[in-house]
């Protein structure tokens, strides 16, 4: 007991400052955010792939004898385009705008301000027009960056006063419009001199030199076995231990890689080509977190039918429903697996294991990969699964991995109920 | 009229205790309303609540949740890793009106 309390202390002194100070940074929360508010448009645009490409060719042929065979004419080149096909420009916009609000300034003027900023950088094509490519997935790096370059320069300028002031008799509405020309101007002038200056390297564009430089290397690494296994494997885990929430802390830092990843596979599905990447977003919420972090599902069940012990058979029925729905942390405080030795060890195990085995079927492509549709993250398994790749043999996966991790959880199980037993009875 | 809100990282989790509470507050005839939310609709919510329960999964949030919270007065607690984990709607409900004074 008494290791365990200066482990607490441990924990409390050193680890949660430390956290607290990379969750509470502006910067990242700003990034998350902004990620965060574009994720409804992304899933109404999902369900429409779903439908319009669905996975079962045999449906697709049905609906095609119906409708026609141009029925799904609104899918790819209707809502695709206006939806997932423009996440890099609300990314740019969500990103300063949340910035701004974090820094309680009128946050709409950055919003709008980052879009200007974003396209001053994008290099026209050939024959004029911009790229349909530039406002996806591969300007994602580039979405985040300048919006939070022009947001910024706007709240330094707005907290500098650096803004045209209005006679008092101007009504407030009207004297607000005014507020972010100054700044606007200042972000003109800078970006239009950042792009000459890209035009002069190698690289020709803002846009290219962060893809090449940043965004591609970080997605190599962020998106490798070793890499996957480190952040959503041990690190993820290792925060839950500690009763803190390791997918947030884990998220704050990599969500940009794993869905940047996530839309060039999109881009890739789209095009009919190779899918690049295995590890997105959506590989993790219905692999790793699957029925919540540490795969608990079926130590509920363990818990609900097969507990002896009367305060493990009732947390099993009361954290069921929500575990099917990857929702557990009513299992990991309730058993409690927070601060708990025993309960640790499979709990690191398993989703470790469970990344092994999908990752390595998914390379072999003995599976199908993440096709880039989002799917909310609270999608049971199999749908989960087979809505993110297409593939049924992915659902089939999850179950598989879920049995599994039943048979890694048993004797521990069997072990930690032993003693909630003696408990109950002494 | 006691507004009370439960944040975690989506509102799911707290939800489950969120039910439990209504329940207990409900047979207390208690004139509450209580809701779970996003930590991300922190800062919007803040100046609305008279009490913001944080869930244990977050509590490193909780200086800059105190820091939203208190210029408009709001209370903030986090829920106890224990309470947590059995959904103690009675025991966390209790506290929140601790939290201002109210004895129920």
């Amino acid at each position: 007991m008494r290791t365990k309390e200066k482990f607490t202390d441990f924990v409390e002194q050193k680890i949660m400052p430390l956290v607290s100070v990379v969750s509470s940074n502006k910067i990242l929360l700003a990034i998350r955010d902004g990620l965060i508010l574009s994720m409804p448009v992304m899933i109404v645009g999902s369900i429409a792939i779903v439908i319009g490409d669905f996975p079962v060719p045999a449906v697709q042929a049905f609906l095609a004898s119906v409708f026609g065979e141009n029925w799904n004419w609104w899918n790819w080149d209707v809502i695709n385009p206006a939806t997932m096909g423009l996440v890099a420009i609300f990314t740019t916009c969500g990103v300063a705008y949340s910035y701004a609000k974090s820094h309680e300034v009128e946050p709409l003027p950055a919003g709008i301000l980052a879009i200007v900023a974003y396209f001053l950088l994008l290099v026209q094509m050939d024959g004029g027009g911009f790229s349909l490519d530039s406002f996806g997935s591969q300007g994602l790096f580039m979405a985040i960056i300048s919006g939070l370059l022009s947001s910024a320069i706007y709240i330094w300028l707005i907290k500098k006063n650096l803004v045209i002031k209005m006679p008092d008799s101007v009504p407030i509405s009207i004297s607000r419009s005014f507020t972010a020309m100054v700044p606007m101007g200042v972000v003109v002038v800078l970006f239009v001199i950042i792009r000459a200056v890209f035009a002069m390297t190698p690289y020709g564009s803002a846009n290219d030199f962060i893809l090449n430089v940043l965004q591609l290397p970080l997605l190599g690494v962020g998106t490798s076995f070793l890499g996957t296994e480190i952040t959503a494997g041990f690190f993820n885990t290792f925060f839950w231990i500690f009763g803190i929430h390791g997918t947030l802390i884990v998220q704050s830092v990599m969500q940009p890689i794993w869905d940047a990843a996530k839309y060039a596979n999109l881009a890739a599905y789209q095009s009919g080509l190779q899918i690049p990447y295995i590890v997105t977003t959506e590989y993790l919420d219905h692999f790793v977190f699957l029925t919540g972090s540490g795969l608990t599902l079926p130590l509920c069940i363990m818990c609900a039918f097969r507990a002896k012990s009367q305060q493990l058979k009732s947390l099993g029925k009361l954290a069921l429903v929500p575990s099917i729905f990857n929702v557990n942390e009513p299992i990991i405080y309730g058993l409690p697996i927070v601060m708990n030795p025993i309960m640790a060890i499979p709990f690191f195990i398993t989703p470790m294991l469970s990344i092994a085995i999908s990752y390595l079927a998914m390379a072999w492509n003995i599976v199908g990969r993440p096709t880039g549709v989002a799917v909310p993250f609270t999608t049971p398994a199999p749908f989960g699964g087979f809505l993110i790749t297409g593939d049924i043999k992915v659902g089939i996966l999850q179950i598989l991995i879920l049995l599994l991790a039943a048979l890694i959880y048993w004797p521990f199980f069997k072990i930690w109920d032993k003693k909630c037993c003696e408990e109950e009875n002494a | 009229m006691v507004k009370i809100g439960l944040f975690c990282f989506a509102g799911m989790s707290t939800s489950v205790l969120l039910k439990k509470m209504l329940e207990y507050a409900e047979e207390k005839g208690l004139d509450c309303s209580i809701n779970a939310y996003a930590e991300t609709k922190m800062a919007d919510m803040a100046p609305q609540l008279d009490v913001v329960l944080i869930g244990p999964q977050i509590k490193y949030y909780q200086k800059r949740i105190e820091g939203l919270c208190a210029p408009h007065g709001t209370r903030t607690m986090v829920i106890s890793n224990v309470d947590f984990g059995r959904m103690d709607g009675k025991k966390v409900l209790t506290e929140a009106y601790g939290l201002l004074g109210i004895q129920i």
